[in-house]
């Protein structure tokens, strides 16, 4: 139940901050077709992904036997590979992915960092609790802050890596 | 191909890329991929920024 409440709460703390960050841009008409095209593309590759993965992974523990994952993880770590594709996909294409790359990636990365420091946190709690892996298996509570912690530094270093891309290409003229 | 005719009209009326961009209602990379030739713009989008660089649609898109 508290798991829920904290998702929720997260939910609608991120949905204010965008909130507060897109009413900085006044002039902004909210409608880009390129980015909507490419963002059409990503939705799609990132779905397809999802359904591959979770396929692969159902497949995998019907005929060859249990990972050494709590399967509700499995699940989860699926559904965020898909949605890692979709935000990969717009960031190297140079579409929006929910919050502006323009003004708001600074802002973003910082939210991104607090949210990596809270998982990391909560990560070496379970780990001292000792119940991230119990009989051999990466179990729900700690394996989701890794996850989530993993998530999140894979998108700022392509953020950051597409930015210094840019920088030497010179693409603003 | 690169849309070189664009990016001429817009260096004549000493605008960026982003203030450009601004005029039409679109990203600054959108006007960059169109300039280099990566993105085929809507007619709504080349309106915009014959409008905006006032040229007409013969002028900056089509190719002789």
């Amino acid at each position: 139940m508290s798991e829920i409440f904290s998702f929720t709460a997260a939910f609608i703390v991120v949905q204010i901050f965008k909130i507060i960050m897109f009413k900085k841009d006044k002039d902004y008409s909210g409608y880009d077709e390129r980015q909507e095209l490419i963002r059409g593309r990503a939705f799609r590759y990132g779905f397809l992904t999802l359904a591959f993965s979770l396929a692969a992974v159902v497949l995998w523990e019907e005929c060859v036997g249990a990972l050494p994952i709590e399967f509700s993880l499995l699940m989860m770590a699926c559904l965020m590979v898909g949605c890692l594709v979709v935000i990969l996909y717009d960031i190297w294409k140079d579409a929006y992915w929910g919050i502006r790359q323009a003004s708001g990636s600074n802002a973003a990365i910082v939210l991104m960092v607090a949210v990596m420091v809270m998982q990391y946190l909560g990560f070496r709690g379970h780990v001292k609790l000792g119940d991230v892996i119990v009989h051999g298996v990466l179990t729900w509570d700690g394996g989701l802050c890794l996850l989530i912690f993993v998530f999140f530094a894979l998108i700022i270093v392509n953020l950051l890596l597409k930015a210094w891309v840019d920088k030497r290409g010179g693409s603003a003229e | 191909m690169k849309n070189l005719k664009m990016k001429s009209a817009r260096a004549a009326l000493d605008l960026s890329q982003q203030q450009l961009a601004d005029l039409v209602g679109v990203s600054r990379q959108t006007i960059n991929a169109i300039e280099k030739g990566d993105y085929n713009p809507t007619i709504r989008l080349c309106i915009a920024i014959c409008k905006a660089l006032n040229r007409t649609l013969d002028e900056l898109f089509w190719e002789a």
